[in-house]
């Protein structure tokens, strides 16, 4: 038996690199594949490649072709506005209408999306966290046409128009609630304290009551002096912008697209703030430090990167949002040069879907197919940038830690 | 002295400052307040709908019902609080404590119980059950789970009556017909003002942070949407679905609301089709991609200088382009990943110019590989064209769907195949594998639900994605229905070349119309709804899968 084992092995060839790399067809499989992969991997360059040449190309044609006097014009007397079919394109009336949206859907997300990312990784227990999380996550998931319909349907009549017709009392009673439960709050401190109680913080509490009934009443004689027309109300003091256009607004476009930008802001910056490394937070609870103040002063702080590239990937999203904005934004196919975000306008998104939609497919007179592509080329460059710079942020919290 | 002062911070009286605000009984203090907090987020949300209804169906007698009961309601709760709490400051009642399950509980039930009486009054009772009982109890019941074991001291439940009352009191004075003001608004006012109550009651009391409050109502307020917005959107189509849902379902694109065979079924069809192509095209190439990005693809430590002093000086004035491409090849990895991060940042209505300038407009690339397939296409039947340019076809839909969503696939299976230990992969390289057969047995096994989780996401983007879509042309107004697409092989790849839409699209058509016709807004709310169904099950099953697997391995 030994006897056979060893006259295999002297029978054995020597063992060389070539032994070992196995038969060629082998390698050569392995080559073929490795090709494959490499082919699929390039497709994505592909793609980009033709992204920037399809966007350059007919943006270009309307580079050239439109009067730039007009087409960037600052001028307020000659200002009309986004009216492609009329020859008319007026490129800031699309860039301060996505501006407006844009402010406004991150002043919506920023905080929501920051103060959800910040309690469930500093606050929530596991069981919360469970359970609100991947509602969170759905959100995410829903298809902005939904969003849309929600901003047209619920946001604009239920939220901006009320906000619109009754702007001055909102912001009345909001001071109010907060005066008033200062007031209570001050008047219950100064009770429980347990000190002698002292003619300054009476008056100081006096002074604050009567400082609520005088908001009070205020608020109330704001709101009463509507004028009636016909059983109807037609114009109140309280009225921040009475004529609130009925099939959209900027503004409810903007809620909308906010609403769909929590869920992206939350995930980034909850990223980071994970990133953070425990020891830090032991550290400050060792020292003494309550959560908050940890969590103020040791974990945002550290994350600060991470949290800026959320709002900036934030920012970049709303920019991009196309269906709400066209479905909720308040204008058709044309909109003349607004500022407020209670009147309907096209941002540039928008404006793109709606020279699209018209007749099914771009037809128009002159320029009006190339300067879907010249703002289509804007949104990008804009949106490269903020991701650009992002990613910068990201890779900053990464190396940190 | 150099213990107690650092720098000029008085280290001593921040912590007793820190021991007096936590108090003996911290915890359980905390958790009270939390709970306080819960309860006062939960009545505001009560409040919210309470004013959503009073205002939907606001009669004469609603109003003089409304202005009957509900301030002596809001009073009694606000005398009944300050009687406690100043019976308390002055120390005539002893500390006595309230179970918090009976008292949240007990809150709950009277601000549902208001809610039915009122409905009761306006004979519309379903809807109060439905709509608000149900999810409320099941939201507060989550929440207050792991709580409801803590007794709440006697001044917080004090607190609470009053805040309660006064809430209720400011939703009868935004209640009243005078004052011209409705709906959320004024519920949402409410919401943030009992929040606020609580949150600076928790702070005067030195029970609980108020920023962990204020933080938890952000992501309350923000799950708390997707709710309203579901419950909204289902209120809005339930009448379509419930009363017509076969007709509904099998029906086509129609110019009038009121026809009879206004239906769904083309959105359907197309958002199929557009799923298969995504499926058939973007999976692939987007796993084989991250395979590509993770396995094979090299990293290289070089800097630009370096490769630059390395490229031969034979290419005059080319030089630097030339060190720049090596350096590109050199860095495949950096460079591809690169490349698809900011891809899959780019505004989907970029890629719907893409699709409009590569497969509806033609170009000479296009023509070309189109040229090519419909050749081989003739082969085997002739005259129909497979793939027609210059027209908006349900195959430039598709492509450019599978274009949009391949990084999403990228980046998701890149994660997954990079959560794969490395010891596995040396392990297989231990026994004398090859690379290939290394992630064909290891690596592409292990990541594969990671992988799942991907596309099933990036599937469910594709199919809630309408503005590509509307760039490249899918049809938004009428829409003649095909014939069978099952006779035969040609109408079977003719539906290929023909017009289409798909389900957002649908949405968008109908939400357009309802401007000129109104009946066209329920159809889109019960169309959304099939499309949330589809959606939400897709991203809930990927979240779930990962979860699960999540878990597994740790």
């Amino acid at each position: 038996m030994s006897d056979l084992a060893a006259e295999r092995i002297g029978e054995a060839q020597p063992i060389t690199v070539d032994v070992l790399a196995g038969p060629r067809s082998r390698l050569r499989k392995e080559t073929l594949i490795k090709g494959v992969f490499l082919v699929a991997g390039l497709v994505s360059a592909l793609i980009s490649v033709l992204i920037v040449l399809s966007l350059v190309r007919e943006a270009w044609v309307f580079a050239t072709g439109a009067p730039v006097s007009e087409v960037w014009s600052f001028d307020t007397e000659t200002i009309t506005g986004w009216f492609p079919r009329r020859g008319l394109y007026h490129m800031w009336t699309l860039l301060v209408a996505s501006l407006i949206v844009t402010v406004l859907a991150m002043l919506v997300a920023g905080p929501l999306g920051l103060g959800s990312a910040i309690y469930l990784s500093e606050y929530a227990s596991r069981r919360t966290r469970s359970v609100l999380k991947p509602i969170l996550e759905v959100l995410a998931g829903v298809p902005s046409v939904v969003l849309g319909f929600f901003a047209l349907f619920f946001i604009s009549p239920q939220m901006i128009e009320q906000i619109g017709r009754n702007g001055w009392l909102v912001i009345g009673y909001f001071i109010f609630a907060v005066a008033a439960i200062g007031t209570i709050a001050f008047i219950r401190r100064e009770i429980a304290s347990g000190n002698k109680i002292k003619v300054g913080s009476i008056l100081k509490g006096a002074v604050l009551l009567g400082a609520c009934l005088i908001l009070f009443w205020w608020i109330n004689s704001v709101a009463g002096e509507c004028t009636v027309v016909d059983g109807d109300r037609a114009a109140c003091p309280s009225d921040l912008a009475f004529t609130v256009k009925r099939s959209g607004q900027l503004a409810a476009a903007a809620l909308g697209v906010g609403i769909l930008t929590i869920p992206l802001v939350a995930s980034v910056a909850e990223d980071a703030l994970a990133s953070v490394p425990r020891a830090l937070r032991e550290a400050s609870a060792g020292l003494g430090a309550r959560k908050t103040t940890t969590t103020r002063q040791v974990v945002l702080p550290a994350a600060i990167s991470g949290i800026v590239a959320a709002f900036i990937i934030g920012i970049s999203r709303a920019l991009g949002e196309t269906m709400v904005v066209f479905m909720a934004g308040g204008a058709a196919d044309a909109a003349s040069f607004t500022a407020s975000p209670f009147d309907g306008s096209l941002t540039m998104t928008a404006a793109m879907a709606s020279l699209a939609t018209g007749t099914d497919n771009v037809v128009g007179e002159g320029l009006t197919f190339q300067s879907l592509f010249f703002v289509g080329l804007v949104l990008f460059i804009l949106t490269l940038f903020l991701n650009v710079a992002a990613g910068r942020f990201v890779a900053r919290v990464r190396e940190t830690y | 002295m150099a213990l107690g002062t650092l720098g000029s911070y008085d280290v001593t009286s921040h912590v007793e400052h820190t021991i007096h605000r936590r108090g003996a009984q911290g915890s359980t203090r905390s958790r009270a307040a939390g709970v306080l907090a819960g309860a006062g987020a939960l009545l505001a949300i009560v409040a919210m709908f309470v004013v959503w209804y009073a205002n939907e169906a606001r009669t004469a007698t609603a109003n003089a019902l409304a202005s009957g009961w509900m301030p002596p309601i809001g009073l009694i709760l606000i005398i009944a609080g300050g009687l406690i709490m100043a019976t308390k400051a002055f120390g005539l009642v002893p500390a006595i404590r309230v179970p918090a399950e009976r008292f949240i509980w007990s809150l709950f039930a009277g601000g549902a119980a208001v809610l039915i009486l009122r409905h009761l009054a306006l004979g519309d009772l379903h809807r109060a059950v439905y709509l608000l009982a149900v999810p409320i109890a099941a939201w507060g019941w989550s929440i207050f789970r792991q709580r409801v074991a803590t007794r709440l001291e006697l001044e917080q439940v004090s607190l609470a009556f009053a805040a309660t009352g006064g809430s209720v009191l400011v939703v009868k004075r935004l209640l009243d017909s005078e004052a011209a003001t409705s709906g959320w608004l004024w519920g949402l006012l409410a919401a943030v003002a009992v929040g606020l109550g609580a949150f600076l009651a928790a702070e005067g009391l030195g029970i609980l942070s108020g920023l962990q409050m204020l933080l938890f109502s952000a992501l309350a307020l923000s799950t708390a949407t997707l709710v309203v917005l579901i419950v909204q959107v289902v209120g809005d189509g339930w009448p379509t679905l419930s009363s017509r849902f076969g007709d509904f379902w099998s029906g086509t694109l129609r110019s009038q609301s009121d026809d009879d065979l206004l239906g769904i079924s083309q959105g359907i069809i197309g958002s199929f089709w557009i799923a298969v192509f995504v499926a058939l095209l973007a999976f692939p190439i987007g796993i084989a991609s991250a395979v590509y990005l993770e396995e094979y693809a090299e990293r290289s430590s070089k800097t630009l200088r370096e490769v630059y002093g390395e490229t031969s000086r034979a290419w005059v004035g080319f030089r630097p382009v030339i060190a720049f491409f090596k350096w590109i090849w050199l860095n495949k990895a950096n460079t591809l990943d690169i490349i698809v991060r900011n891809l899959a940042g780019v505004p989907s209505v970029v890629y719907g110019l893409l699709g409009l300038f590569l497969f509806v407009k033609g170009n000479v690339v296009t023509n070309w590989f189109v040229g090519r397939v419909n050749a081989a296409w003739a082969v085997f039947f002739d005259e129909d064209e497979l793939i027609t340019i210059g027209d908006s076809t349900l195959f430039a839909g598709g492509v450019t769907l599978a274009i949009l969503v391949l990084p999403i696939v990228i980046i998701t299976s890149a994660e997954a195949i990079r959560a794969v230990p490395q010891a596995l992969r040396e392990g297989a390289y231990g026994v004398g594998a090859t690379k290939w057969e290394v992630i064909k047995s290891q690596v592409l096994p292990f990541a594969a639900p990671g992988i799942l989780t991907g596309t099933l996401l990036s599937l469910a983007r594709a199919i809630g994605e309408a503005a590509p879509l509307i760039l490249v042309g899918a049809i938004t107004g009428r829409l003649a229905p095909r014939d069978s697409m099952f006779s035969g092989l040609e109408e079977f790849f003719g539906q290929f070349a023909d017009r289409f839409t798909a389900m957002p699209i649908v949405i968008v058509g109908w939400v357009r119309n309802s401007g000129r016709d109104e009946g066209f807004a329920p159809a889109a709310g019960a169309a959304i709804v099939v499309l949330l169904v589809f959606v939400i099950l897709m991203n809930s099953v990927a979240v779930l899968l990962r979860n699960r697997f999540e878990k597994k391995r740790a």
